[in-house]
């Protein structure tokens, strides 16, 4: 019996190991993009279309920080678009990045977001501070920029001491959001792009977006680009008027302006 | 769009394969830390729980400083052997792998203590060799405790995810595993789509208990050293 179990289990394995090797693509690397994990979902339907027309791309997710790594470690890649400037000015002073294919690709803007449930009129943080009892959720200014962008905007509009006790800090500009659709805080501070598709909650205002500091989402070709050629012109695609609809759809704006 | 299905599949390749990996060299670190008396050990035993005592994203980092195309051995493997870690399911695989070894190691550890060294002594007193006394009535005996210790490095690395973002990357279709789906849909506010991958990492996990049970169950029939045999 146990030898039995023992050579089924063996079998097993081995099967697994014999079939494994996900599909390779043929015919050289495809244009690999490390993407801020927040652009995660709309570089992938980019990502389809390009294919779609005959390019080779592909896209890998993650934290700002461990893209970062990942380029100083080596890994072959030909792009990068982080959801801020500072890891990409650490990559820019480290030497990672092809000269002059920075740009600011995208922008996005801090919207009020509440309960849809809830009937008050507010539109702007100053009601926040003067009509408005409850929690105000924003991502924790510590770990994520959300929160700094969150917390500057508070302050232009001069109500920061006057909201502070009802601030409650969220891991991420995600979890803030999720915290009002999930009934935990009452209103909060967060990108455009986060009400998009997130049940229980609408969007109560907009912030003007001069009270806080613009919020860029910066693009560059590596300089260990294997296919430099192919990053490129994923580059140019990047900033077309076909993609910028696609960004549109959710929630960003295009900037693709030279820094 | 890349199918649930395939995110599964990719999950139990990679599950798999690092499982196979792990319980060959588990068995032989923890028969050497339970048999074994020399200097040094207390070293092994560390390395072997390190995995343990850092959080993944360490043992991601030091997978890319290790594999990564600015270190030698990376651009070794890649230039000469044509093989690549970074950023492709091997990675992965390794990643779950190291992740999943102390809790195999440990559970194998306590099997192999529990059987009675005297049966090991009157076997090679008979003249068997070392390997076979292992495969012949360590392992037998022990067997339990190593698919208990088995199915755990197997859910374990089923879940793997700050290690194998970094090493692996989170490429769909290519080293995309449930737990960095779940992050991807988290990530973009798909909530729903991300808890059916859950539902899925919990049905995976039912089953391989239920997959141990039973083999244990097999085993209790089979092997009852002392007790009497014949049908329960």
């Amino acid at each position: 019996m146990t030898r039995h179990s023992l050579a089924a289990i063996a079998a097993l394995l081995l099967i697994a190991c014999l079939s494994c090797g996900p599909d390779r693509v043929a015919d050289g690397p495809p244009v690999r993009v490390l993407a801020a994990a927040s652009l995660g979902d709309v570089m992938r339907e980019l990502a389809i279309d390009y294919r779609a027309q005959g390019g080779a791309v592909e896209i890998s997710e993650g934290p700002s920080g461990a893209l970062a790594v990942q380029v100083r470690r080596g890994v072959p890649s030909e792009i990068v678009v982080f959801a801020g400037q500072r890891p990409m000015d650490e990559l820019e002073r480290a030497g990672f990045l092809e000269p002059g294919s920075r740009i600011n690709l995208l922008s996005n803007s801090l919207i009020i977001v509440v309960r849809d449930t809830y009937g008050g009129n507010v539109t702007s943080l100053a009601d926040l501070a003067e009509r408005f009892e409850g929690k105000i959720a924003i991502a924790d200014p510590d770990l994520a920029p959300a929160g700094e962008y969150a917390i500057a905007a508070l302050q232009s509009a001069g109500v920061l001491e006057r909201v502070q006790g009802r601030l409650v800090r969220s891991l991420d500009v995600r979890a803030a959001t999720a915290s009002v659709s999930l009934g935990t805080a009452d209103a909060a501070v967060v990108y455009t792009t986060d009400a998009i598709g997130v049940e229980n909650i609408r969007v109560a205002g907009t912030i003007p977006p001069e009270t806080y500091p613009e919020i860029v989402y910066p693009a560059a070709v590596l300089n260990g680009a294997r296919d430099l050629d192919g990053a490129h012109r994923f580059m140019e695609y990047l900033k077309s008027e076909r993609a910028s609809a696609t960004f549109r759809s959710h929630g960003f704006t295009r900037l693709a302006a030279m820094r | 769009m890349i199918s649930d299905w395939s995110v599964i599949l990719l999950s139990l390749r990679v599950s798999l394969v690092a499982t196979a990996l792990v319980v060959p060299v588990g068995l032989v670190v923890a028969w050497v830390l339970v048999r074994k008396r020399m200097p040094g050990l207390f070293i092994l035993d560390l390395l072997v729980s390190l995995p343990l005592a850092v959080t993944p994203v360490v043992i991601g980092y030091a997978l890319l400083s290790v594999f990564g195309q600015r270190s030698p051995v990376g651009r070794f493997l890649e230039d000469t052997l044509g093989v690549s870690v970074a950023f492709t399911w091997l990675g992965a695989v390794l990643a779950s792998a190291i992740l999943a070894f102390p809790l195999a190691v440990r559970a194998y550890m306590v099997a192999i203590s529990g059987v009675d060294t005297r049966l090991e002594s009157a076997a090679r007193s008979l003249g068997a060799r070392p390997l076979r006394v292992f495969a012949t009535i360590t392992l037998p005996l022990a067997y339990r405790g190593i698919l208990a210790g088995t199915l755990l490095a197997f859910v374990r690395a089923l879940s793997e995810f700050g290690a194998t973002i970094m090493i692996a990357g989170n490429i769909p279709g290519q080293t995309q595993t449930i737990p960095l789906a779940i992050f991807s849909r988290i990530s973009a506010g798909r909530d729903g789509a991300a808890l059916q991958l859950v539902v899925v990492a919990v049905v995976l996990a039912a089953l391989s208990i239920l997959v141990h049970n039973y083999l244990v169950g097999r085993v209790r029939t089979g092997e009852s050293a002392g007790e009497a045999r014949g049908p329960r």
